[in-house]
């Protein structure tokens, strides 16, 4: 266990950027987001940024390999990943959120290989939260605002500076490279800090639960509140991008004569034309079945499947739905028919 | 407001009474009390759902293009209308995709309608409630009454306004409104960008779209994007490729942009949905600002019978004249 | 910048007038740079804006849509058309970050041989200056 000098984390960060490629929220054009470390101490006051960190492990885009050639003279290669990244200052939710990612795209039958190298090459350093946001609710879905799942180190802010803790062998590692930047943590108590973070204060997640939905699925699915609700959907991907649970994705060609590239890159089920097919039948043609879609996933299908809410209560459908339709309306709303 | 609630609700009660309306687009409580949401209300009794107030002014005339395609023949749609949405309505006109005759509007003189983010910051939290008045912005909380000026708690877009009432409706509530809160230069952030140097212009837009997620709700909220199949789409050929490269960015941007050229009604509702804050009305705005200096509209927004990219004056300048590189 | 770099121009020409003046200018034995790549169109109005950003994509460092002079359109209209839409993109595109000289406009008749050879002289020779473009250039 370390301590960070009181008050700053920035000697923390400068330490780890020496020998590492550090990925953080930063400040952009008064926007916060998840993007590469530019030198700034970590924005005021942020809950969770705009775009989240699961861009590190599913970019929004990427091309898989090239390709060259005919039949069976063709030439193919994969594209390299990238190197080892450091995610700083990621929220509990969303790191959480890169487990529950990891579930489904790293499970042992279909492993996405891409996505586990870069899961197995970042490190995941968690702030936990002081404060709730707005719109923060992740202990109605079992999580916890000092929650150390998916992180290989966590930060605990406390009065007196920042505690530390490796969670992983790899997180202990890195911690190691910075120690000049660090203090022993004298007296400092993790269990209390740690339980400081769990205890704040979050009206929402007190306000409203889940769980009814995914015992009576069978009469949410067929309730009229879906119409109601998606009646003003725009059928645009906001909610899907900005999702740290969402990991949805589609392939395409770029071909130039012989050869092209193949890339994949982030879908959204709210598209209409996600689940088009050939001869033109779609299965979800309306913003009903499509917005029905995305919270039945979420609430009951990956229930049903891995176990948990596949939802981790970061409230950024909430923040940034421009007609509110996001978990907590849908809670919410749900609540009244089960 | 509370007096144009009462009245609103009056007159959508009054037209599914008469039985011309059949479904009527307004705004109801939502999730937050600062955050109102679009409702369809489909019968009489549903009408007391219906709200209006200093929060409730999310972009509704999109909508229309739906409701027109999923409603009776006959039936007419009723729909509430600020100033932005009046014109928003007037560009689905005159594109012909709804008809005059199957819209029943009732327009709001607006004053303005509140930021819910920007009043958070004011007051710590979201406000419950905010009264727009002459000279200020009265915001209420749980705790305490905070008095603001305008310009820190309108939406940008209504700082711009010039129209805060529409120019065609059935029934009006309250009075007509002629000049905008507080009317700001249009074309301030235009002018700031056009004075920097190209390569900085380049990375200006760089960063900007190098945020943006592609998930299309700028365009899918634009009135004046109304294409069966958006060319962004289009497979065949795929002038958009689904790479968010850098590149593709441009292309995407440029392309959503210049669609709406001399179109644009300068409503503000894409750059409002952007999760992301990627400045969208600077880019209409320079097209606005152009087609108004080239082609001498004085108000190139306002939505009319011809558009300006539609025809030509055998006089027209050439707009390239006199610049770097062009004889 | 290499030095071997040429300049690359995309010239996007109408068929009736500055395609015949690019031709024109071939059999008089007139020199100019070898460094535009014609696209013939049926009119100047047929370009879309998006050719232009397309061809800054594919890695031109220039582009010139050239058509008759206003007046002298083979379909009557055509490039009264094109004036207003150019001239809304041009100032667009430089908006967006792509220097004036590396996008140009042009009026050339079938009859402006020594016009046009000028105008890709005088186009290379200001992008060479500026050397080759990045912007809005597309990396596969």
């Amino acid at each position: 266990m370390k301590m960070a000098a009181a008050g700053s984390l920035l000697p923390l960060m400068e330490a780890l950027s020496e020998s590492n490629d550090l990925w953080a929220p930063i400040v952009e054009d008064g926007q916060v987001v998840f993007g590469r470390w530019k030198g700034e101490s970590l924005p005021d006051n942020y809950r969770v940024t705009d775009n989240s960190p699961k861009e590190l492990l599913l970019p929004q885009t990427e091309s898989l390999m090239r390709f060259e050639g005919v039949y069976d003279q063709l030439d193919i290669k994969e594209e390299p990943i990238e190197g080892p990244k450091v995610a700083f200052g990621v929220r509990p939710c969303d790191a959480a959120a890169l487990d529950l990612i990891a579930e489904v795209l790293g499970s042992d039958d279909y492993p996405d290989e891409r996505f586990g190298q870069r899961k197995d090459s970042t490190t995941v350093v968690t702030l936990a939260c002081d404060e709730a946001g707005e719109h923060c609710f992740c202990r109605a879905v079992g999580g916890s605002p000092a929650s150390d799942r998916g992180s290989d180190i966590m930060i605990y802010p406390t009065d007196e500076g920042y505690l530390l803790r490796a969670v992983t062998g790899a997180g202990q590692d890195i911690l190691r490279q910075c120690e000049s930047a660090l203090d022993p943590a004298e007296g400092g108590d993790v269990e209390s800090a740690a339980a400081d973070c769990e205890d704040i204060e979050m009206p929402l997640a007190e306000e409203i639960s889940p769980d009814g939905v995914t015992e009576d699925w069978h009469r949410v699915f067929e309730s009229p509140i879906w119409e109601q609700l998606a009646g003003r959907c725009r059928s645009c991907g906001i909610c899907g991008y900005v999702c740290p649970t969402c990991y949805c994705f589609a392939l395409f060609d770029d071909l130039r004569g012989n050869s092209g590239v193949r890339f994949r890159g982030w879908d959204s089920c709210q598209f209409e034309d996600y689940l088009l097919m050939a001869g033109d039948h779609n299965p979800r043609p309306t913003e009903t079945e499509r917005t029905r879609q995305r919270f039945m996933h979420k609430l009951h299908y990956f229930v049903s499947r891995w176990g948990e809410y596949g939802c981790v209560g970061c409230g950024r459908c909430a923040d940034k739905c421009p007609v509110g339709i996001h978990m907590l309306a849908a809670i919410k709303e749900l609540e009244e028919v089960v | 407001m509370r007096q144009l609630q009462k009245q609103l609700r009056q007159e959508a009660e009054d037209a599914f009474a008469d039985g011309h309306v059949e479904v009527f687009i307004g705004y109801q409580e939502g999730f937050e009390r600062a955050r109102p949401v679009p409702v369809f209300v489909r019968d009489r009794e549903s009408v007391q759902e219906m709200v209006l107030n200093e929060f409730s002014g999310v972009s509704l005339s999109k909508y229309l293009l739906r409701e027109a395609e999923r409603a009776q023949e006959d039936a007419s749609i009723g729909i509430v209308a600020r100033g932005c949405d009046g014109l928003g309505i007037e560009r689905l006109l005159y594109d012909q995709c709804i008809s005059r005759e199957q819209l029943y509007i009732v327009g709001v003189g607006c004053p303005g309608v509140v930021d819910p983010e920007k009043a958070a910051q004011l007051c710590g939290e979201i406000p419950v409630a905010a009264e727009v008045e002459k000279q200020q912005v009265v915001l209420q909380t749980s705790s305490e009454e905070l008095t603001v000026a305008k310009e820190e708690v309108l939406r940008d877009k209504c700082l711009k306004c010039d129209d805060p009432t529409p120019r065609i409706y059935d029934a009006l509530l309250g009075e007509e409104i002629q000049r905008g809160p507080v009317r700001q230069n249009r074309f301030d952030g235009v002018e700031q960008l056009e004075a920097v140097s190209d390569d900085e212009r380049y990375e200006f837009w760089v960063r900007q779209f190098d945020r943006c997620l592609r998930c299309f709700a700028c365009r899918n909220v634009c009135p004046a994007c109304s294409c069966v199949t958006c060319s962004l789409e289009e497979e065949e050929p795929q002038w958009l490729k689904r790479s968010t490269s850098s590149s593709e960015q441009f292309m995407f941007h440029f392309t959503r942009a210049y669609h709406v050229a001399g179109r644009c009604v300068s409503c503000g509702a894409c750059e409002e949905v952007c999760p992301v804050g990627v400045p969208l009305m600077l880019l209409n705005e320079k097209l606005l600002k152009d087609v108004g200096e080239l082609f001498e509209e004085p108000s190139p927004h306002l939505p009319s019978e011809t558009e300006p990219l539609g025809e030509f004056s055998y006089d027209d300048p050439e707009g390239w004249r006199g610049e770097a590189g062009q004889s | 910048m290499s030095v071997d770099w040429k300049p690359k121009i995309v010239g996007f020409a109408c068929r009736w007038c500055a395609y015949a003046g690019a031709d024109l200018a071939g059999t008089s034995r007139m020199k100019y740079p070898p460094s535009i790549r014609l696209v013939r169109i049926p009119c100047s109005c047929r370009v879309d804006p998006s050719f232009v950003v397309r061809a800054f994509q594919r890695g031109a460092d220039g582009v010139l849509v050239a058509g008759c002079h206003p007046g002298d359109c083979h379909y009557t209209t055509g490039n009264y058309l094109t004036r207003r839409r150019f001239s809304l993109a041009k100032r667009f595109i430089q908006y967006m970050g792509i220097e004036p000289e590396r996008f140009r406009v042009e009026w050339v008749s079938a009859a402006e041989g020594g016009r046009f050879a000028g105008l890709v002289e005088e186009m290379t020779e200001d992008i060479r200056k500026l050397g080759p473009n990045r912007k809005m250039r597309e990396r596969l």
